[in-house]
């Protein structure tokens, strides 16, 4: 998967998960998934278990930053920069979340702001 | 709202006197989509004159041979999606025209953002922001005349930057909010030090602020976009604040991404900072 969709799909899972305390922790997956490319086909699997060891309750967010595909560290140390970033945004969006029209509340007003958001931070990528 | 639409008259004209005909189909088709689309979803029929200021505003940002039918897609984008949709009447939590604009650049890069636009009049030049080997620098009295290739709102330059002052003339819009934001994109581009692709293939887009005012979208985003008073914070501190991160958003993508412009995209992530700036700024009193 892609560094991108990966953190956008980790940041869209993040929002329907009760929120740890250390839950910026997480944010350490992309670069344990990188630590373990050497492992071969253990890759997977042991950045996944990491990824789940390091935020337990933060898991499935986790496990997406994981699954990214990254070329080196300073590409998976971006990925956690912008996870964290767009993590913090979202959650900073909460309370305009509630004041949309009903019919949005909920999960709809939260995947479209993550979408905007995934192309409005676009050019990041490129930097 | 009237006064916008005012405001917006002159770079329409200018937009359809240097596009011709596709220029007028372009904006015909978002305005009466946005229209059709608004009485829709307010189920009346009536002027409606913030869809029209959307679909007009959404309409300047395409490229003078956008065919009519992206205009009237992005226009139905804007309405549905960005003020209906996206949070509803009032509460909407992105700038609907920029919002339109950046769902379109995902769905056809290729017509919304290449970086070779096709100019008026057919010929296919790079944009005076492309960071492209074979760029040219284009004058300033060119870019200032709209003589070059680009969106609609590039047309006439001095046109947005008449229809926007006459806007701070009425008080219809808060002449700060862009002051800051042409002041952040001045200062972004005098001082940033010029990227790879700027010092390799467009250097006289580093340490020059006219240039990067009068093209591209910034004067469109600073006097129409930046001033929704819907998508931008409550206080004034804020608003200096939601200004010039916008601002330097424009200049960062601008120096060190391939992206020859991403005004609007800095408007969007200008608008997901509001609740943070509001968090910030608004004092505590106010809230309890």
């Amino acid at each position: 998967m892609k560094p991108w969709d990966a953190v956008f799909l980790a940041a869209a899972a993040g929002l329907f998960l009760q929120r740890p305390r250390a839950w910026w922790l997480a944010a350490a997956a992309p670069l344990l998934a990188l630590a373990a490319q050497p492992l071969g086909t253990f890759a997977g699997p042991a950045a996944a278990l990491a990824a789940v060891l390091v935020a337990p309750r933060f898991a499935p967010a986790a496990l997406l930053l994981a699954a990214g595909h990254y070329t080196g560290w300073a590409d998976a140390a971006r990925a956690s920069a912008v996870w964290l970033a767009v993590s913090a945004l979202l959650a900073s969006m909460e309370e305009r979340f509630e004041e949309v029209s009903p019919r949005l509340r909920g999960a709809p007003i939260r995947l479209f702001a993550t979408g905007v958001l995934y192309y409005a931070l676009l050019p990041v990528a490129y930097l | 709202m009237a006064q916008v639409l005012i405001a917006l008259a002159p770079a329409l004209i200018a937009a359809v006197v240097r596009g011709g005909v596709t220029a007028a189909a372009s904006l015909a088709a978002a305005l009466s989509v946005a229209w059709g689309v608004q009485c829709f979803f307010l189920r009346r029929a009536a002027f409606h004159e913030s869809a029209l200021v959307t679909a007009a505003i959404f309409a300047l940002t395409l490229p003078a041979t956008a065919p009519w039918w992206l205009s009237a897609l992005g226009a139905a984008i804007a309405v549905s999606l960005g003020k209906h949709l996206g949070g509803g009447a009032g509460n909407s939590l992105f700038n609907s025209a920029a919002l339109a604009r950046a769902v379109l650049m995902g769905l056809a890069p290729g017509l919304l953002f290449a970086p070779r636009w096709p100019a008026a009049d057919g010929i296919t030049a790079a944009s005076p922001l492309a960071k492209e080997v074979d760029s040219v620098a284009t004058p300033l009295l060119d870019l200032l005349l709209g003589q070059h290739p680009g969106s609609l709102a590039e047309a006439a330059p001095l046109a947005v930057l008449a229809g926007g002052l006459f806007l701070v003339a009425v008080r219809a819009i808060e002449g700060r909010v862009p002051l800051v934001y042409f002041a952040t994109v001045s200062l972004f581009a005098l001082f940033l030090p010029a990227g790879d692709r700027i010092a390799g293939h467009a250097p006289w887009l580093a340490h020059n602020a006219l240039l990067h005012i009068a093209s591209g979208g910034v004067l469109l985003t600073g006097f129409f976009m930046l001033t929704d008073p819907v998508t931008a914070p409550f206080t004034p501190r804020g608003r200096m604040l939601f200004a010039a991160l916008a601002g330097a958003a424009t200049m960062l993508a601008r120096f060190y991404t391939p992206y020859p412009d991403a005004a609007v995209l800095a408007v969007l992530l200008a608008n997901a900072c509001v609740p943070a700036i509001d968090a910030r700024t608004i004092p505590r009193e106010a809230l309890s």
